[in-house]
């Protein structure tokens, strides 16, 4: 199935809002996570999530930070 | 007028009352703020005054009401009671921290005392002290009350410290069902393999500390190695590994027989506002980390498996279930409590503590001194007895290794601080 990375960005969006207890307007795609606050806890129950909504196990991948920075990014690599 | 007490409450209040059985000082660590300069000493009596007596639950107690259920009395009928300050001035080359951890190793007077302050004025910089009853805040919750301190002598304005917790006596089957998973959890990782611990003497006191202080580059250097080996945001992985390899070098050494290492790490859920908003009591959760002994040389695996691990136990909500199944502890009384913890840690539950702890206190000043740095000196329940736990404030990392009097000589606690200030050099 193919993803659409604006869909993705929308929901990642939404569950660092509600990971973070924020709201998701405040939530910019191409800011990096850890200026958001997402921490090593927030982020791992991020990657959890994706897993349950994308069928996609990330942790294993390296995080390497050029994939994982920003939600936009995140979102490119789940769809690639 | 009373709080209820959240089960995770309730086992802080029974190491409490374990802690005082064994050596009469309770659950207790100190925050330290670092100042440019001394603050005015009146001034700042006069504030912690103002505040303390807007908030009558911090001098309030642990009781039990007639549903069983315990709660923190907030006392309004009984007499005032100020807060300690304590002012000491040193000169510029002398031990700023000899004070401040005699103070952290000092009992508090009375049942209604939860909070010392301490005043160290070291030639033109300072040190505030603030040693905390864990009863009523977490590491977390104590820089949120202080940076609700601050706010509060800033503004004048009513603040808010949330008090109200409802009693919890709902939801039996989902308790039950999380005590349950819990205990398996439990029971998996204590019987298949045996724990490394070191010999610990249940009545040796005082609790010591080093602090090791790194500067911006160093610290920045050490975050960047972090998200280039273990992947972005993944500072408390390779922290965790690295403390792991430390301590393993010093087990090694003193031939500690066992073939795996447990170490349980707080996590804490709630962002910086929330933790702002609801500073009070305790509010986090475990990770419990189970780590072969054999391979804890090999990095790569070593890293791979403590992130594996954290994974799994977030995808199991473990940390959720361990904060729901905990509820049920509530209805034994502490003596009993005080056994069945006494029982379990004779199969311990933990080689070394571990945290880390980042950015909650957010200002700047505190009574109109710049705040230079931040650091904890946490008091480790026995067992383990010893920890090693890193803070950051503002861009700089703080690491503090707490220990008790002879678990270790002192030349080995001096190898793992020199192993640990390593980590943030260039090479390696």
């Amino acid at each position: 199935m193919q993803l659409d990375v604006n869909e993705v960005e929308n929901k990642l969006i939404r569950q660092i809002a509600a990971i973070l207890a924020t709201d998701s307007q405040k939530i910019k795609p191409e800011v990096p996570l850890h200026t958001l606050g997402v921490d090593s806890l927030s982020f791992v129950e991020l990657l959890v999530f994706i897993e349950k909504e994308f069928k996609i196990k990330l942790m294993d991948s390296g995080l390497q930070a050029q994939d994982f920075k920003t939600i936009r990014s995140l979102a490119q690599r789940i769809c690639a | 007028m009373k709080r209820y007490l959240t089960g995770i409450d309730w086992i802080v209040n029974s190491i409490d009352y374990i802690n005082k059985a064994q050596s009469g000082i309770g659950n207790h660590s100190e925050l330290v703020l670092e100042l440019k300069t001394p603050p005015d000493s009146a001034a700042l009596k006069e504030a912690l005054d103002n505040f303390n007596r807007r908030f009558p639950l911090l001098t309030g107690y642990p009781t039990r009401a007639l549903n069983l259920c315990p709660y923190w009395r907030i006392p309004q009928q009984l007499p005032y009671q100020p807060l300690r300050l304590e002012t000491i001035k040193l000169s510029p080359e002398a031990d700023y921290l000899a004070p401040l951890a005699l103070q952290v190793n000092s009992p508090f007077r009375n049942r209604r005392e939860h909070l010392i302050f301490m005043l160290v004025e070291s030639g033109q910089r300072a040190f505030l002290g603030m040693v905390f009853d864990h009863r009523l805040l977490d590491a977390k919750g104590a820089e949120a009350f202080l940076h609700c301190f601050q706010q509060f002598y800033e503004n004048h304005t009513p603040l808010q410290l949330s008090s109200s917790c409802p009693s919890h006596l709902n939801r039996w089957t989902q308790k039950l069902l999380a005590g349950r998973q819990v205990n398996r959890f439990l029971l998996r990782i204590t019987r298949q393999a045996s724990l490394r611990t070191l010999p610990i003497d249940l009545k040796r006191e005082p609790a010591k500390f080093r602090i090791i202080h790194l500067d911006e580059t160093k610290s920045q250097r050490l975050i960047k190695k972090a998200y280039a080996q273990a992947g972005y945001l993944m500072f408390l992985p390779y922290a965790l590994a690295k403390t792991i390899q430390i301590m393993h070098k010093t087990f090694e050494a003193n031939k500690i027989p066992g073939s795996k290492y447990l170490i349980p790490v707080p996590m804490d859920q709630r962002n910086i506002e929330e933790a702002h908003k609801e500073s009070l009591f305790n509010h986090f959760s475990f990770f419990m980390f189970d780590i072969d002994a054999s391979k804890v040389n090999d990095s790569n695996w070593l890293l791979a498996e403590i992130k594996k691990q954290m994974y799994d136990q977030v995808k199991a909500k473990l940390p959720e279930a361990i904060l729901n199944g905990s509820y049920l502890f509530r209805i034994a009384p502490l003596a009993v409590t005080n056994f069945i913890l006494k029982l379990m840690s004779k199969k311990s539950f933990a080689s070394f503590a571990f945290s880390y702890l980042s950015n909650t206190y957010q200002q700047s000043k505190l009574l109109g001194a710049a705040v230079q740095n931040i650091f904890h000196l946490p008091r480790t329940p026995k067992p383990p007895g010893i920890g090693v736990f890193f803070t950051q404030f503002e861009n700089k990392l703080n690491i503090s290794i707490s220990y008790f009097e002879g678990l270790l000589s002192e030349t080995q606690i001096d190898q793992i601080a020199a192993d640990l200030e390593a980590l943030a050099d260039e090479e390696g």
